[in-house]
């Protein structure tokens, strides 16, 4: 079995740690130490891979914690569903751990085949987790019902529900403390992190649904996590407030234009109560972006982009870039704590080797290692999906 | 991080490769050499953990492909449910790799427990699958179908049905033939084996259905494990021809007349008439049965009698059949390689570079375990029990 060492890189674990080298073996990080003799690996393995990373950044594998790669979309008909993701678009993005939910199309998309899409990208080398459900109440499932979901598959570690959107069920707020006790029940059964993933919409109430939900109950505020929290202004200023009274929330990289930027609203935290522990940020990559008009008419469709959590950090990086200490947590450490992946998310020794390298000039992304494997290697992929080859993905 | 560094043992891949260093490295084993030096090791900042190998075999952990985990019997009513196993009778046995599965009773036992039961017993270390299904056809599965069950739960590798017993349901060989191919097709679409453990009792059908199935379809005899075909004469005796066409032969270890099965071929005796046979030895297997349980009349006071396999028989048989003269080598394949072969267990059943870290390192002389590294974690060391539990 192949070691792997990264020389010289200077770590952000998502913090600061400073020129460092990084041991792998198998799928774990081993070793962090500032200097790991090259020779003593290559004694022990002659085929041991040595990166110099002199010069580079070092972070951990990017968490995408909202991001369709099964597929998305289907409104206004059958030709706006999005398809399925390959392996080298997540790769090129930075994401080495990826949670999908379903969204407004729970009843001709099937969770089945989310499951089965999910376990396709494990085997090509990436971490996968899925939501049950989808924007609509009740709650479809694989099996009798969430719970049993949460309890019995593996992959399933939360439930997705739809608010304040014109798509959703509406539902009530019993319904929905229902839902999230269900959810946080099967989670204590099955030791997983159980939270309620909410799609906001636009409909004025906003977060209120949710903080009623929880109210007189001893379910804790975070055991719901709203995305799309940019969607307008309204909005997140309201999550602002939210997350300062100990709520936690998403926003959404791949926004459209009506939406508040990510940078503006990383700025907007920085200069608030709300402490950026309670933020992440995912891409809602490969959704479909349809938007509306007044009359609820669709207008034009988009798609969510992969490479947005990419992009705005590099956005956010672009103004300041000791910025980089306050944002990475947000699509890493965060991330996993918001969904108890305890082995993802920073840089230690027993983590599970998810690894990006960056030239630091302009953050592109040098390297990829995922589950201790080179996905990436000097810019270029070196891993494809099963599906793909060197051109297909050119 | 910590490594371990397995030092001068006599290593058995199954194949004997010699005396061999091994360092494990997380849950893998990352290397085998004739010397590693520890010395290299903490240079590269490891903090390494030697266990000597010296005059110990390093065989790789037993894999138990029917162990009722989870408890079985409940013939003879509630009194005789056997309760689950807790993970140091599982460790002490030698067993790395438990396949658990239901039995007669499929109504009043789940196999959602079973499934909970073996996410459990895979926190606490060890490696667990299950089969679907029970004695009963049609099966019951824990989400619609069996072909569901596989594609869908990660830790379902198959089905487990009876035939050829007065517990079975007598089902037809048309409905054999359906449950067979939905498993079958399970295994196609998730990439396991979909094998079926088929419980064979001691009707006087035996082993034919199984033939008529294998005659009158597509489906290779390799499908099936058929089990217990060590119970009697008669039926061992049929497992010779079923062998002779490439099917797989699982012996119980715990079926045995010292365990009060009076009509049983002992089962490291059994595997001596198979290799006298010319019977392959890549496919034999054995299994425990363990925590199983058949109920019977005591012809003495008259009263019920529960016959329990004890888990710790496999390891018992392993090493009388290494004490009759068969090779350390086939006992390994009988009791770890080839279960890892027909269950499709890729990184289980051989000590090669790259594959899980679960070794025995079995005293030569004592003929006992002298220390178990289960997926990396030194589990026995010195013949002391490392490991415990949660509830233990």
């Amino acid at each position: 079995m192949a070691l792997l060492l990264i020389k010289n890189g200077t770590i952000q674990s998502p913090y600061p740690m400073g020129k460092m080298d990084i041991l792998v073996a198998g799928n774990k990080i081993i070793a962090i130490d500032s200097n790991i003799s090259e020779h003593s690996v290559k004694t022990l393995d002659k085929d041991a891979a040595i990166i110099d990373a002199n010069l580079h950044w070092i972070t951990p594998g990017l968490i995408d914690t909202h991001i369709h790669f099964n597929g998305a979309g289907g409104e206004n008909g059958p030709q706006f569903r999005t398809p399925p993701l390959q392996l080298s678009s997540l790769i090129r993005a930075g994401i080495t751990t990826a949670v999908a939910p379903m969204g407004t199309d729970g009843f001709s998309r099937s969770l089945r085949e989310l499951l089965a899409k999910s376990r396709g990208l494990e085997n090509e080398g990436i971490t996968t987790y899925i939501y049950t459900g989808s924007y609509s109440f009740p709650s479809v499932s694989i099996t009798d019902n969430i719970i049993t979901d949460i309890v019995l598959i593996d992959k399933i570690i939360g439930t997705k529900i739809a608010l304040s959107d014109h798509r959703s069920s509406h539902l009530t707020v019993e319904e929905l403390r229902r839902v999230t006790s269900d959810t946080r029940v099967a989670g204590l059964i099955a030791g997983k992190a159980g939270k309620v993933e909410v799609h906001m919409g636009s409909e004025e109430q906003g977060l209120t649904l949710i903080e009623k939900a929880v109210e007189g109950t001893e379910i804790p505020l975070t055991q719901l996590r709203p995305t799309h929290v940019n969607r307008n202004r309204n909005l997140f200023n309201q999550t602002i407030d939210f997350c300062a009274k100990g709520g936690v929330a998403d926003i959404t990289t791949s926004m459209n234009d009506a939406a508040v930027a990510t940078s503006e609203c990383f700025d907007q935290i920085l200069n608030s109560k709300a402490p950026l522990s309670q933020f992440t940020l995912s891409t809602d990559g490969n959704g479909s972006m349809p938007v509306f008009n007044d009359a609820g008419d669709l207008v034009r469709m988009g798609t969510g982009e992969v490479s947005t959590l990419l992009t705005a950090l590099r956005d956010i990086i672009a103004n300041d870039k000791n910025s980089i200490n306050d944002v990475l947590p947000l699509v890493t450490e965060n991330a996993a704590k918001r969904l108890n992946l305890e082995k993802k998310g920073t840089l230690k020794t027993g983590n599970d080797a998810d690894i990006l390298i960056f030239s630091p000039s302009n953050l592109e992304l040098q390297y990829v290692v995922s589950q201790g494997r080179i996905m990436m290697q000097e810019g270029e992929l070196v891993q494809y999906g099963t599906f793909e080859t060197p051109d297909s993905t050119k | 991080m910590d490594c371990i560094l397995i030092k001068e043992s006599e290593v058995f891949a199954p194949e004997p490769l010699g005396k061999k260093d091994i360092l494990i490295i997380g849950d893998k084993i990352t290397r085998i050499n004739n010397f590693i030096n520890s010395k290299t090791l903490k240079a590269a900042g490891f903090n390494v953990e030697i266990i000597s190998g010296k005059n110990c075999f390093a065989i790789p952990g037993f894999i138990d492909q029917h162990l009722h985990f989870n408890g079985a019997g409940g013939e003879g009513g509630p009194l005789y449910r056997t309760p689950p196993l807790q993970l140091s009778t599982l460790l002490e046995a030698g067993i790395t790799t438990a396949v658990g599965l239901l039995g007669t009773d499929g109504s009043t036992r789940s196999l959602r427990e079973l499934y909970m039961k073996s996410c459990s017993l895979e926190l606490e270390g060890l490696t667990t699958k299950i089969f679907t299904g029970s004695y009963q056809i049609p099966s019951p599965v824990l989400t619609s179908d069996i072909t569901t069950d596989l594609a869908l739960i990660d830790k379902v590798i198959g089905l487990k049905i009876a035939y050829s017993d007065h517990r079975s349901s007598h089902a037809s060989i048309e409905k054999l033939k359906e449950v067979i191919s939905q498993s079958r097709i399970g295994g196609i679409i998730s990439g396991k084996s979909g094998v079926v453990m088929i419980h064979i009792g001691e009707g006087p059908s035996r082993l034919k259905p199984l033939l008529n199935v294998i005659k009158g379809t597509d489906i290779p005899i390799q499908q099936l494990a058929p089990t217990h075909l060590n119970r009697s004469e008669q039926v061992l005796e049929e497992s010779i021809e079923y062998g002779k066409q490439g099917g797989y032969i699982d012996l119980s270890a715990g079926v045995s007349r010292k365990y009060g099965f009076s009509t049983a071929v002992n089962p490291s005796e059994a595997v001596s008439v198979l290799f006298q046979e010319g019977i392959p030895e890549n496919i034999i297997t054995m299994s425990s049965d363990g925590n199983g349980v058949m109920t019977i009349n005591d012809p003495v006071t008259g009263n019920k009698k529960p016959l329990m396999a004890p888990v710790g028989a496999l390891l018992e048989e392993f090493v009388k059949i290494i004490s009759s003269g068969i090779p350390l080598e086939s006992a390994i394949r009988i009791t770890s390689t080839n279960i890892a072969d027909h269950l499709s267990l890729f990184s289980k059943g051989r000590i090669i570079e790259g594959k899980d870290a679960d070794i025995i390192l079995f005293d030569e002389n004592s003929l006992s375990i002298q220390s178990l590294v289960v997926k990396g974690e030194i589990s026995i060391i010195n013949g002391q029990l490392k490991k415990k539990g949660i509830f233990e």
